[in-house]
């Protein structure tokens, strides 16, 4: 009893003391000496944003030099697995939170926020001998093709959309991913939207049961698998996409009829209809805004509005605000691309939504200079 | 004396103890998998294993596991057929032939073949072995062995690298070293005596291996080849990188295939629990152990008629051949 009692009260002491000093760096802040340093922090989660999230922490803690953050791509899954357990202090996923994860939340559905901090976009790649990249496809005709319906490259579907273009009688060879991923679940939901026959068939997820074709691990498989076989086409995450030496396909925009590439600034630009709050169905398909890339996806940290340490709270509010702000900047040099920005004026004042013990965290002086 | 019989009883406890330790882990693993596989196994009970269809879309979800049955077997037995004969010759090479200059380096390269990490073998199957196969050996082999009645249907089809045929020999020369070392080990303790006796009834060196070291031989042969086939039957990234990941079952090897440690490896970082997605791949890897005790029984039962053979000459109602015959 004693030995619990001492407990409480060191543990209260740690508390004030804790509490004191964030007041001091926050009361300090300016006049240099008192700046918040940050704290360490540890994240889990989504592959796809890995290399931007790694330069972030990196320039981060040039900011804040005591916040050593960790961040483990062990997929979204795991990602969302751990962060409900509460064994990470953020999560990150491709996906928006499906409603069985949110009531899952320890805290309940409406317990954390999801901010989505990156866009990408996914890409139908192929190598077909004689044929320059810039191959015009729509929805339909990707689904045919990766249904196994259009079985040759000179097939009329895809000619009637290239009449310029002489199209080889190369048999098609489908590459796609064999290991579960969130640019399967992006290209299978756009398939989805674009043709009946493939919602009804296949559906979308993160793999799916395809028609036809080889399965590459991760995107160097599926990559390597293009290269290397002429006539073969799959599709792969931009950032990866940009680096390879394969042709690349423009995709015809539904509400306009034009056909885009993707780039960084046609894939940013699709980030404006996203819409706030972000819920179970929330994407960035197929985009009504001008130029968009059709096949553009985000991805979101996940983050209690509740931080049970403020100190934690704090670097994890200083950090959202600096990656929504200056880590921006860094986004296109890795071929990401940046929140547009109507779309970061409304992310921001999420961060205001993160409290601890009631006291709402505002982000401290340093990132905001 | 007391003190020896202390030891004698300490040394008892202690095996016993590893070796119940042993039987438990094995339980304990058993069990965790069978139970995280059970949602899976109750939704859809026998057709688990017959089921052709593996489709993870939430919603839509049905999983049966045949294609990766199908697929682990048929690599592994793949491999088998291309390493065991080669392994045995090696380790015949390397025994009976006493010339220095060959046997010492290829014994080395040999050893040095277990030592490279599996991934290594993947990256290489992929990039430099799938490419090839796609473009010269399997169009070759459509061309030749695919006109051959019978067997040629398994070299017929639609090439393209990346294939059960491929994942076959890349797990052939990673279980190679294994078996080569074992059976060289095992034809290194056949007794002289049967090797001079042969001789000494005018055998030429040829005949010696074959009718007095390789019956002798034979029950170590075939364990050495349980062992690759263990390995065979569990890798994973190699197999992953070059078996092509579709869900195919017939008669060619030549078509995308899936093993269920490749299946296991490619999604469980993502399946969720919110379906029976991670319970169907825990009940895979049940699958799996079940395969290898399967095949862990069938290769004791088989050492132990040929140990028979050995000892005591046939077994009533079998007509086999003396173990030596020298005669022509």
């Amino acid at each position: 009893m004693i030995k619990g009692k001492r407990l409480v009260r060191l543990g209260a002491v740690a508390l004030a003391v804790s509490v004191l000093s964030a007041a001091c760096s926050k009361s300090g802040s300016g006049s240099g000496g008192g700046s918040f340093q940050g704290v360490a922090l540890t994240g889990a989660g989504a592959t796809f944003p890995q290399p931007i999230y790694k330069q972030w922490l990196i320039d981060f803690q040039k900011v804040e030099p005591s916040a050593k953050v960790n961040y483990q791509a062990i997929g979204s899954g795991g990602g969302v697995t751990q962060f409900t357990q509460q064994t990470v202090d953020f999560g990150a996923s491709d996906a928006p939170l499906k409603s069985a994860e949110q009531a899952a939340l320890p805290g309940g559905a409406s317990s954390a926020l999801e901010i989505p901090t990156v866009l990408g976009g996914v890409v139908i790649a192929y190598n077909v001998q004689g044929l320059q990249t810039g191959l015009k496809l729509d929805g339909t005709t990707a689904a045919d093709i990766f249904l196994g319906k259009v079985k040759t490259w000179n097939d009329p579907e895809i000619q009637a959309l290239n009449s310029d273009a002489t199209l080889p009688p190369t048999a098609i060879q489908i590459v796609h991913r064999s290991d579960e991923s969130g640019t399967t679940k992006v290209f299978t939901s756009w398939l989805s939207k674009e043709s009946p026959t493939w919602s009804s068939q296949v559906g979308a997820d993160k793999s799916v049961q395809w028609p036809v074709g080889v399965g590459g691990d991760g995107n160097d498989g599926v990559a390597a698998g293009i290269s290397q076989t002429d006539g073969a086409v799959g599709y792969l995450s931009y950032d990866f996409a940009v680096t390879s030496n394969l042709g690349v396909a423009q995709i015809k925009r539904d509400s306009d009829g034009q056909f885009v590439a993707p780039s960084v600034d046609s894939i940013s630009v699709a980030g404006g209809i996203l819409q706030f709050p972000i819920s179970e169905t929330t994407n960035i398909l197929n985009s009504s805004a001008t130029g968009a890339y059709p096949i553009s996806t985000t991805t979101y940290l996940l983050v209690y509005k509740d931080q049970k340490n403020k100190e934690k709270g704090q670097t994890l509010v200083d950090f959202l605000y600096w990656a929504l702000t200056k880590g921006q900047d860094e986004v296109k040099t890795l071929h990401y691309s940046p929140l547009p920005s109507t779309i970061q004026q409304q992310a921001l004042p999420l961060l205001s939504q993160i409290t601890s013990g009631g006291q709402p965290l505002t982000p401290s002086s340093t990132v905001k200079s | 004396m007391a003190r020896s019989r202390l030891g004698d009883r300490t040394f008892r406890g202690v095996s016993a103890l590893a070796a119940v330790g042993l039987l438990g882990l094995l339980g304990l693993m058993l069990w965790v998998l069978a139970s995280g596989g059970s949602r899976a196994f109750a939704k859809f009970g026998f057709g688990f294993l017959t089921g052709r269809n593996w489709n993870p879309v939430f919603g839509r979800e049905q999983f049966g596991a045949l294609p990766f049955i199908f697929g682990t077997l048929v690599t592994s037995a793949v491999a088998l057929a291309l390493a065991v004969p080669v392994a045995v010759g090696l380790a015949i090479l390397l025994n009976e032939v006493h010339s220095g200059w060959l046997r010492d380096p290829l014994a080395v390269f040999v050893d040095l073949l277990a030592a490279i990490p599996s991934v290594v073998y993947g990256l290489w199957g992929l990039y430099v072995m799938k490419p090839l196969f796609d473009h010269r050996v399997e169009p070759f082999l459509t061309k030749t062995v695919g006109k051959v009645p019978v067997i040629g249907a398994l070299f017929r089809g639609n090439p393209n690298g990346g294939d059960l045929f491929t994942a076959g020999v890349i797990l052939a020369i990673m279980i190679l070293p294994i078996i080569t070392a074992v059976t060289r080990e095992v034809v290194a303790v056949v007794p002289r005596d049967l090797r001079e006796a042969a001789k000494a009834l005018g055998a030429t060196r040829y005949e010696t291996v074959r009718y007095a070291v390789l019956p002798y031989a034979r029950s170590g042969i075939v364990g050495a080849s349980i062992l690759g086939l263990g390995r065979a039957l569990g890798e994973t990234i190699a197999v992953s990188l070059v078996v092509g990941n579709g869900l195919g079952i017939g008669a060619s090897l030549f078509r995308p295939g899936f093993t269920i440690p490749a299946v296991i490896a490619s999604e469980f970082r993502e399946a969720t629990n919110i379906g029976v997605h991670r319970s169907a791949l825990l009940a895979l890897a049940v699958v799996l152990v079940a395969i290898a005790l399967v095949m862990a029984a069938l290769s004791r039962l088989f050492i132990r008629r040929s140990a028979k053979l050995i000892s005591g000459g046939p077994p009533a109602g079998e007509r086999e051949r003396p173990a030596i015959q020298v005669a022509r």
